[in-house]
């Protein structure tokens, strides 16, 4: 047991160097990142609508709850734009009463700490609409 | 004559019995940092399955709980958690509470943060000794030391090879984007002129992470370890005052003060093994600190600390024997 933790653990150690959410790598306040992010949900007809408290009411942790102002990456840069990507995904895979929107996507700019920032489009798969 | 090579201690020092009072008094405050963890989660997750959450690959198979039934367990664990500090059917209640804390953390990776797993870790040697009685095998307290230890060394090392770490960019970075702040706080204005200069931060960067990587390595050796328990105290005074972390500056310092620190309501008991001629280590004194077997003057030698502290008493063979 002793021995199969520790290898576990350094496993981890390890991994956290590719990881993006570092799980049981400790690399704690990695970086002085920042991330801003416009999410629109898209329409069958093309209409690009900006997100509103619905999508606060489901997306509650992590700082993703309101990504329209910039704010601290706290577990690293490439946490915080893997959990954005996620939440798209979930927010567009768990909205069963929603008959118009096509697919959510986020524009986002990442400054990576001293970096010129960066531009990337995240967006989630595509819905079935009646 | 060939060199004598120092022995080092065996693997069968971690099944070799030590008392449990570091242990015991450990439960003390991390439960109440566990049932501190979990009613928050009470009070702000209860519709965790209702809002965004991201399942772990692999973990699909732990049961998905209702609102009802999530609290009910959350509260239990809480429950377990008190009772836990309080002294009060351990065996039982430190598993209790590992579980809850452990199911909590495994349901998405939304919950994952650093203290978080640091406490779970905690709480596994904990669940994993027996606390009822007054000895226990030792391999928990020393999974518990170096996983203490590996804390500090990941943390250190990665802001080590990190370029932008080890220069001082990011935590000049995060002084300045919390410039507002800093100014407004207590800290003189020159203490404040210095915290935003990028040159300081030169400096202060690569303490930071000497400091990590310090009292990773401190405390295993007896001259060092009083330095860095007390700089650790004062690490995570620090973090404490200038970050949100949750509950991990308070479980940081119950951790490596009560395994490393060296008093006699802790310690005793735990100087009670004795390594005869023929190598097998014998009880010399019981874990209470009662005598089982005298320690043979003839044979003592300077006695040598064991590797983490746990006090072996190791007595040379002498040659010839």
């Amino acid at each position: 047991m002793f021995v199969g933790v520790l290898l576990l653990q350094a496993l981890f150690v390890v991994r956290a160097y590719w990881a993006p959410h570092n799980e049981f790598g400790f690399q704690m306040f990695p970086e002085a990142s920042r991330w801003q992010a416009q999410v629109v949900r898209v329409t069958a007809d093309g209409e690009r609508i900006p997100i509103d408290h619905t999508w606060s009411e489901r997306v509650t942790v992590r700082g993703l709850g309101h990504p329209g102002y910039a704010q601290h990456a706290n577990n690293g840069l490439a946490s915080q734009i893997a959990f954005l990507d996620a939440a798209l995904a979930w927010v567009a895979a768990n909205t069963p009463d929603d008959h118009t929107t096509r697919y959510y996507e986020a524009t986002v700019t990442e400054w990576h700490n001293a970096d010129p920032p960066v531009v990337t489009v995240l967006r989630s798969p595509e819905r079935p609409l009646p | 004559m060939r060199p004598s090579l120092p022995r080092l201690p065996s693997l069968a020092l971690l099944d070799t019995e030590v008392s449990t009072r570091r242990l015991r008094w450990l439960c003390v405050p991390v439960g109440l940092i566990a049932a501190w963890h979990l009613l928050g989660v009470v009070r702000h997750e209860r519709r965790s399955r209702d809002v965004f959450h991201v399942p772990y690959r692999g973990l699909g198979w732990l049961p998905d709980l209702s609102p009802a039934v999530f609290t009910v367990v959350m509260v239990t664990g809480l429950a377990a958690g008190v009772l836990m500090a309080a002294g009060a059917w351990r065996r039982v209640t430190t598993k209790v509470t590992f579980a809850v804390v452990a199911y909590h953390l495994a349901l998405s990776a939304t919950n994952f943060h650093h203290n978080r797993a640091y406490l779970v870790i905690v709480l596994f040697c904990l669940a994993a000794t027996p606390l009822d009685r007054p000895s226990a095998p030792a391999w928990t307290l020393w999974l518990l030391r170096i996983e203490c230890s590996v804390v500090y060394a990941a943390s250190g090392v990665s802001k080590l090879v990190d370029p932008d770490w080890a220069g001082g960019t990011v935590t000049w970075l995060r002084v300045v984007h919390q410039e507002a702040q800093v100014r407004a706080s207590v800290l003189p204005g020159w203490v404040a002129d210095v915290l935003v200069d990028r040159g300081a931060h030169r400096l202060i960067a690569p303490a930071i992470v000497a400091t990590e990587l310090a009292i990773a390595a401190s405390p295993w050796f007896r001259r060092t370890r009083p330095w860095a328990l007390a700089l650790a105290v004062a690490f995570h005074v620090s973090i404490e005052v200038s970050s949100r972390v949750e509950t991990f500056s308070y479980l940081a310092v119950a951790v490596i003060v009560l395994i490393w620190i060296e008093t006699p309501r802790l310690t005793r008991g735990e100087r009670m093994f004795d390594t005869r001629a023929n190598g097998v280590q014998q009880p010399v004194v019981d874990v209470e600190g009662t005598r089982a077997h005298p320690l043979r003057p003839e044979g003592s030698r300077r006695a040598r600390p064991g590797l983490a502290g746990v006090e072996c008493r190791w007595r040379q063979p002498r040659l010839g024997a």
